[in-house]
């Protein structure tokens, strides 16, 4: 059920065999099945994926922002040679908090409205990965010189990330910066203390497209500078193809696709993949495929074999049954779908071109699907 | 122009400031000037897609049309009738006429209303007998591809793309001529965003409908709009064919626009401009700069830019831009301007799928 995983060569993270669930009042939702994945040691690689597919959910579970229960984690996630489940929370704080650094989607929610960007930033870089210094250390720290140091370094970190006038931003309110600066103000927060890997969860989606476009140039440059390792999630593939050198596609809870970016977007594999890239506007002025039919799984009652079959335009009675396996097609490339497995013929295989002709006929009178 | 043809819309010098209030006494010390000078028509059966970032004024411009918020300038006429600031009883002949579909599915229908009921509302409100509702209903849910099961549903169980469905059904049941959609697609998914253009295609060729599509996603109207409008700060840049304004964007507003969207093939990486990021953001349209209103962020503003505003002028008899660039006046002072700048690679592209609206 996987590639000779770890993909990666020389793995900073590796995710295998994940699972996570959640309690609820319905019933036990199996939402993350299964996800394999491995990040190099100076690779940026992407979770993309849609709505629900649950992307989000395996970033947290890697960092353990998951109330365990609802939420119930299985698998193994190893950092740098440490298996991170086993660690207790107190060495799992400390892991987290020196050599992982997570970006928010949001940049408007993600500061302190009450402290000043300057004492927030400069608290990370005094007191991060510390979940309890004590109270004589604390003093020592906060009223002594090393508070002034902190403050240097910050004022260098953002004018790193091109903070238009740093020194007046110290002593604003993140409601007095506009979004493109707070999420700026974030990405310095999250290299304060030099991570290894840095996690971005869709940063800068919630901007306006030519400022998104200034933060994802600075990206390339700070990972560049700063020999980050990355898990950039995003619902974006377009995002996905400037930024990274792997991409992970996830559908239903699981990895169905992955591939370096070239490949990928060259030659997608997948339907869904397909699907996905067809269905996104064209700046060239092609026709655009009609969408996906049907909506994305229920995972209180998902469906038993491959999770994408019921809307998979080439699905078959054996793919309503079993979970395909994840086929190798050449280095570091898989697919989770039937279609790939050795006995078929190549020529069934379907093209891009294929998928988005099938999702191309109109009118598609499929009722009540989004 | 002649009679036969004329405008469904249109919309003349429109201003829309809003007061700034400060002191005790509350007196107008300032104004924001969301809508500054904006000028358009649509003809009937056409789309005119108006593209922006957020605070550039596009979404004040249908909610004016639609009076939401009153003008403070300029003229509204839909169909020869002058709807500037209407009064009651004209809005009440206008909305059904001209409806608007707004940005989040989720928060423009009421959570506490079943979709059947929310769809009942405008349909009572024209005066449709309540024995022919039910049947009204499910009619509009079967336009936007959804079924009679939704009747008794409420907003909460329904997905996003679903949500969206609702609120157009609920904008053609009063068989408007004129759609106002505010980013219709912009929180929702591709491959769901790629079946809502879809169905809108599909209205459209039914009903004959008028589409005002406002959105932030230049990539989007590629196909969809006839027409393409560029807003900044509350004027329009560039406005022209869709065709032209993608082949050849004039403004350098409009190629940063589409420089800075992220495709996934090559193709579309030659076809988009040179990649020209902007500097800073946009400014407060409390404190609009003098000039160009794009010369803070342009690449290749010069001192005139800071101090001549640019006229909205024909280019080459195709799209009308503001920028001085084009300005025969000021041409010398322009050097490192990419004639139109985009690859002669991409020519070829585009003309070989050219799109027949």
């Amino acid at each position: 059920m996987k590639l000779d995983e770890p993909v990666a060569e020389n793995p900073l993270l590796t995710v295998e065999d994940l699972e996570v669930g959640f309690e609820s009042f319905d019933g036990f939702a199996e939402v993350i099945d299964g996800v394999n994945l491995s990040i190099g040691k100076g690779e940026v690689v992407t979770i993309a994926g849609e709505t629900g597919c649950g992307k989000s959910v395996t970033m947290k579970s890697i960092l353990r922002l998951l109330n365990q229960p609802p939420a119930r984690v299985s698998g193994e996630i190893t950092f740098d040679g440490t298996e991170l489940l086993s660690l207790s929370d107190r060495e799992f704080e400390r892991v987290k908090g020196q050599r992982m650094s997570l970006v928010f989607q949001d940049p408007m929610s993600s500061l302190n409205p009450t402290f000043t960007i300057g004492e927030q930033l400069t608290d990370t870089a005094q007191f991060g990965g510390d979940s309890d210094t004590g109270v004589v250390e604390f003093f020592r720290r906060r009223f002594s010189g090393e508070r002034d140091e902190a403050r240097e370094r910050v004022l260098e970190m953002l004018r790193e990330v091109q903070m238009p006038d740093p020194e007046n931003i110290m002593d604003s309110y993140p409601s007095q910066l506009s979004g493109g600066m707070r999420q700026r103000a974030l990405i310095a927060q999250a290299l304060l203390n030099e991570p290894d890997l840095l996690i971005a969860d869709e940063i800068g989606t919630a901007l306006d497209v030519t400022i998104h476009d200034q933060i994802l140039d600075l990206l390339k440059d700070l990972i560049e500078n700063h020999d980050l390792s990355v898990l950039m999630i995003t619902h974006n593939l377009g995002v996905a193809r400037q930024v990274s050198d792997r991409v992970y596609v996830m559908y239903g809870g699981r990895i169905v696709e992955t591939a370096p970016t070239d490949e990928l977007f060259e030659n997608p594999k997948h339907p869904y993949t397909q699907g996905l890239i067809a269905s996104i506007p064209r700046l060239t002025g092609d026709e655009m495929a009609t969408g996906i039919d049907g909506s994305i799984p229920e995972y209180l009652d998902p469906p038993p074999g491959c999770r994408f079959a019921p809307r998979c335009p080439y699905a078959t009675a054996e793919c309503e049954q079993a979970r395909p396996e994840m086929y190798e097609r050449g280095p570091q490339t898989g697919v989770e779908c039937v279609l790939y497995d050795e006995a078929v013929p190549a020529s069934e295989r379907p093209t891009v071109e294929e998928t988005r002709s099938h999702m191309t006929r109109r009118p598609g009178k499929q009722k009540g699907g989004d | 122009m002649t009679d036969v043809s004329e405008p469904l819309l249109e919309v003349d010098d429109l201003e829309k400031y809003f007061p700034v209030k400060s002191g005790i006494i509350k007196r107008t010390s300032d104004y924001v000037k969301a809508v500054d000078g904006v000028s358009f028509d649509i003809e009937r059966g056409e789309t005119l897609a108006l593209i922006g970032e957020s605070g550039s004024g596009k979404s004040t411009v249908a909610r004016t049309i639609i009076g939401l918020t009153g003008a403070t300038g300029g003229t509204v006429r839909f169909d020869g009738e002058d709807i500037t600031n209407a009064t009651d009883e004209q809005l009440a002949r206008l909305r059904s006429r001209v409806q608007m579909v707004f940005q989040d599915p989720t928060s423009s229908l009421n959570p506490r209303r079943t979709i059947g009921k929310s769809l009942a509302v405008p349909l009572k409100a024209r005066g449709v007998a309540t024995s022919d509702l039910r049947e009204r209903v499910v009619d509009l849910l079967e336009r936007v591809e959804l079924n009679d099961e939704y009747w008794n549903k409420y907003p909460h169980e329904l997905s996003g793309g679903q949500k969206q469905r609702v609120n157009i059904a609920r904008a053609l049941a009063v068989e408007p001529e004129l759609l106002l959609l505010d980013e219709p697609t912009s929180a929702l998914d591709v491959s769901v965003q790629a079946k809502i253009i879809a169905l809108l295609e599909d209205l459209q060729e039914e009903f004959g409908l008028t589409y005002l599509f406002i959105t932030h996603d230049l990539s989007l109207v590629r196909n969809f709009a006839d027409e393409t409008a560029v807003m900044y700060l509350g004027e329009i840049q560039e406005r022209g064919p869709t065709e032209e304004v993608f082949q050849r964007p004039r403004h350098p507003y409009s190629r940063a626009l589409l420089s800075a969207i992220p495709v996934t093939t090559d193709e579309e990486e030659a076809y988009k401009p040179r990649h020209e990021p902007l500097r800073g953001e946009i400014p407060s349209p409390r404190d609009v700069p003098t000039g160009c209103r794009f010369h803070t962020r342009c690449p290749y503003a010069t001192d005139a830019c800071s101090t001549d505003e640019p006229q909205f002028v024909a280019v080459d008899a195709g799209p009308s831009v503001r920028c001085h660039i084009y300005d025969e006046a000021y041409a010398d002072a322009f050097d490192d301007v990419p004639e139109v700048a985009v690859a002669a690679v991409a020519d070829e592209t585009v003309a070989s799928n050219t799109h027949e609206p």
